[in-house]
């Protein structure tokens, strides 16, 4: 037991004292969590499709019956629309600068249309206020022609609220934390790194130190294992100080269970080392190539978790929903997402519970393509 | 041309690494300008909601709704639970859900109007209050139509044929900076790239030829320091160029209905980036950084240029401390130009053009002169010795 102690605490130890793991495991989440926070901080809260302010609009024409219902719509707290009354010239030089998002023409018939110079989504809102009042005309109009009461029909018409409105909202849904979500499961996934050097380690055709290992007293088994749990201590040490940083520096909500997200990321770092182990298993390329092949094999999978590209996850949600439940990357960021999302944990623990699989069913491909493997004696 | 020739022999080394830049570089953009991202239209885009119906009354009144919403919207079919919901909702991969509650026709008829459908949003935004919206405006025009008289049928069919007359929109045109919008992107990413290169080729390549080794072996030729220096400075300059050039001619071929006087300005602006990112690099060399310390430079400072500068975020989204940092760095200065002359930015006049590049050439002066000051303080330190 004392051999295999000392071969954990000296895994342990030469790790925290290899660079290019210090980097990519401690430095680099640090650096990028930092360049997120910097970039997206704001962005939910100042997002387009939040209007706060009014959209302020030309108006070219005269109608008493537009005013009245542009004033019913403001009183009800509908439209945020500040209307400036204008002819269409100034109406469109006004555009031109940028000082209005579009202009309404009243037409002689009472009609409404727009003038815009963007699609975006003031754009959509103003067409969305012209085509219900275009139609709410055309139904009066109909009606008045067909000769019957409108008294009615006209008092109807300016009732709404029809629906029960639920929000879903249980904690955070500000789409752009996910990027720190993916963070978690990118630095997760580069304990690969250590999982190949786990691999490395123990092969004699491949370090010097796997030769000196292999020709040692101690059993090989035992060698392995005291190497796996150093990789898993290390691991989980690198993933402390990213969600530590992440919480308390960056100010990530975790929505009041940060301890939960601990684990998911603990759970997420043996998922990342036991990828590692397989990888570093496979072949005799050297250290390298074996740390080039990790890299190629974890960084599409947390491009298509979101680390890149935000909707990443709903874009795979359409094209192929089964992907999100494998891919290790995507399914450690859902488990933090359940917590910031979900009030409840079942989510939670089944994603853990498909962390904890995926770790096993890596490490026992592993085993099986390192035990019994026996060396020439040249 | 013996240096010279060592350099590029050096330089073919590590070249693999900018092809692999180099392919996924163009490959997005190559992608992008393809799904139509970089493009625009000269209609007004009429903005379909991504709406999740689910029928619970499934009666006539209840399918005519479904199919007023679908001809108005796109419906993005997902199982009706909780979980699946807030995840579509989340991912933005719909806008609201929608369920007709059972009793819908028979409500209508009674002129009830409590509760005719449930929502379920995410995020409260714009979207859900267009929804919204669109079911009051279906609904009352139905409910008028009874009112005056009509029978549900009539009113269903009426209140469709109403309803589809909408608003005429007419896209007044942006003048000159129309054209150019599929280029603005591609110029603002090209800073990404272009210090990705420059710093994990151009460093190791320099980090090697100054070796002292190296240096001692050229000193007992026949070549003089100048002339060593010359051909290591035109290798860099080849380097540059050729990497600039591939960039921008796959930017001009990509987007070449763009092509403006503002665009050549914008290639001159990528000019001097690229200096820009080469005079880093040679700064950085002076430290001889090992393979593995200028690939973790290399990410640092692109991504720090990228994130900081509003290369990957608009820089209108960005907080006023964060542009003030920016101010602070080359890619700063590139982007707002770039903005000016390619983007949405309605002016841009000459000189301010030129004073932003001069900012941006002043960053590539400032590393190399303290290259310069670094070599010879550590020529002088190794002669002490």
């Amino acid at each position: 037991m004392k051999r295999f102690f000392h071969s954990v605490r000296y895994f342990v130890i030469s790790g925290f004292k290899s660079k290019n793991l210090v980097f990519w495991l401690i430095l680099f989440p640090i650096v990028l969590g930092t360049f997120f926070k910097a970039a997206f901080s704001d962005l939910y809260e100042s997002d387009d499709m939040f209007i706060k302010d009014p959209i302020k609009t030309a108006v070219a024409g005269e109608s008493a019956i537009f005013k009245v219902t542009l004033d019913a719509v403001e009183q009800s707290g509908g439209l945020p629309l500040e209307a400036v009354y204008t002819d269409d010239d100034t109406a469109l030089q006004m555009l031109k600068k940028g000082e209005v998002a579009g202009i309404i023409y009243i037409a002689d018939d009472g009609r409404l249309s727009l003038s815009v110079m963007e699609s975006e989504i003031q754009q959509q809102v103003l067409k969305g206020f012209t085509d219900s009042y275009n139609a709410n005309a055309a139904v009066i109009t109909d009606i008045v022609k067909s000769g019957k009461d409108v008294t009615k029909a006209a008092e109807v018409l300016s009732q709404g609220g029809y629906t029960k409105e639920i929000s879903m909202k249980h904690g955070n849904s500000d789409i752009y934390q996910q990027y720190f979500y993916n963070l978690i499961a990118m630095t997760a996934l580069y304990g690969s790194f250590i999982g190949v050097q786990i691999g490395i380690n123990n092969q004699a055709n491949i370090s010097a130190l796997g030769a000196r290992k292999n020709c040692s007293p101690m059993p090989k088994s035992m060698a392995l294992l005291a190497d796996f749990t150093g990789g898993c201590i290390l691991q989980t040490i690198c993933m402390v100080i990213c969600v530590t940083f992440l919480a308390f520096v960056i100010k990530t909500d975790f929505c009041g269970r940060l301890p939960l997200a601990y684990l998911a990321s603990i759970v997420g770092g043996l998922t990342g080392v036991s990828l590692g182990f397989l990888i570093g298993a496979v072949g005799r390329w050297k250290e390298d190539a074996k740390i080039g092949i990790s890299l190629i094999v974890t960084m599409p999978l947390c491009f298509l978790s979101g680390l890149m590209v935000g909707n990443m996850k709903g874009i795979m949600m359409n094209i192929a929903p089964w992907f999100n439940k494998i891919n290790p990357a995507a399914v450690i960021s859902d488990s933090i997402y359940c917590l910031s999302v979900y009030e409840s944990l079942d989510v939670y623990f089944e994603k853990i519970a498909v962390m904890l699989i995926t770790s096993a069913v890596l490490c026992v491909l592993g085993i099986m393509l390192t035990r019994r493997r026996r060396y020439a004696s040249l | 041309m013996q240096v010279f020739k060592a350099y590029i022999k050096v330089m073919l080394k590590h070249l693999p690494t900018a092809i692999i830049y180099l392919v996924v570089f163009v490959g997005i953009a190559v992608a992008m300008t393809f799904a139509g991202l970089g493009s625009e239209s000269s209609v007004f885009k009429e903005q379909q909601l991504k709406l999740c119906v689910f029928d619970e009354d499934n009666t006539a009144a209840s399918n005519a709704l479904a199919e007023y919403l679908s001809q108005k919207d796109e419906i993005v079919a997902v199982e009706n639970d909780d979980t699946a919901l807030t995840d579509a909702l989340y991912y933005k991969t719909i806008d609201y859900a929608v369920t007709i509650n059972k009793g819908f026709e028979e409500k209508l008829i009674s002129g009830e109007t409590d509760e005719l459908f449930t929502g379920r949003g995410l995020h409260g935004d714009v979207n859900e209050s267009l929804a919204l919206s669109r079911l009051d405006g279906y609904v009352s025009a139905v409910r008028a139509y009874m009112a005056a008289g009509h029978d549900l049928d009539t009113a269903l069919s009426k209140a469709q044929t109403a309803l589809a007359d909408g608003s005429k929109v007419e896209l007044v045109a942006k003048e000159s900076e129309k054209a150019a919008m599929g280029l603005e992107p591609y110029f603002r990413y090209l800073t990404y790239i272009l210090l990705c290169i420059m710093l994990s080729i151009l460093c190791p390549v320099i980090v090697i030829l100054c070796r002292s080794d190296i240096r001692s072996r050229a000193q007992c030729s026949g070549i003089k320091t100048t002339s060593y220096f010359l051909q290591i400075f035109l290798g860099g300059a080849v380097f540059v160029i050729a990497v600039w050039l591939i960039l921008v001619a796959v930017g001009l071929a990509l987007y070449a209905d763009s092509l403006s006087g503002r665009a050549a300005v914008a290639v001159a602006n990528s000019f001097v980036f690229a200096l820009v990112a080469a005079s880093w690099a040679i700064f950085i060399s002076c430290f001889a950084p090992g393979g593995s310390a200028v690939n973790v430079m290399t990410q640092i400072i692109s991504l720090a240029n990228s994130f900081l500068c509003g290369v990957f975020v608009p820089m209108s989204l960005l907080s006023d401390g964060v542009l003030k940092v920016a101010r602070f760095l080359p890619g700063y200065w590139y982007v707002k130009l770039n903005d000016m002359l390619l983007g949405s930015s309605r002016s841009v006049k000459a000189s301010q053009a030129a004073m932003y590049m001069l900012i941006e050439a002043a960053f590539a002066v400032v590393p190399l002169l303290l290259a310069i000051l670094v070599r010879r303080s550590a020529r002088q330190k190794s002669a002490a010795c």
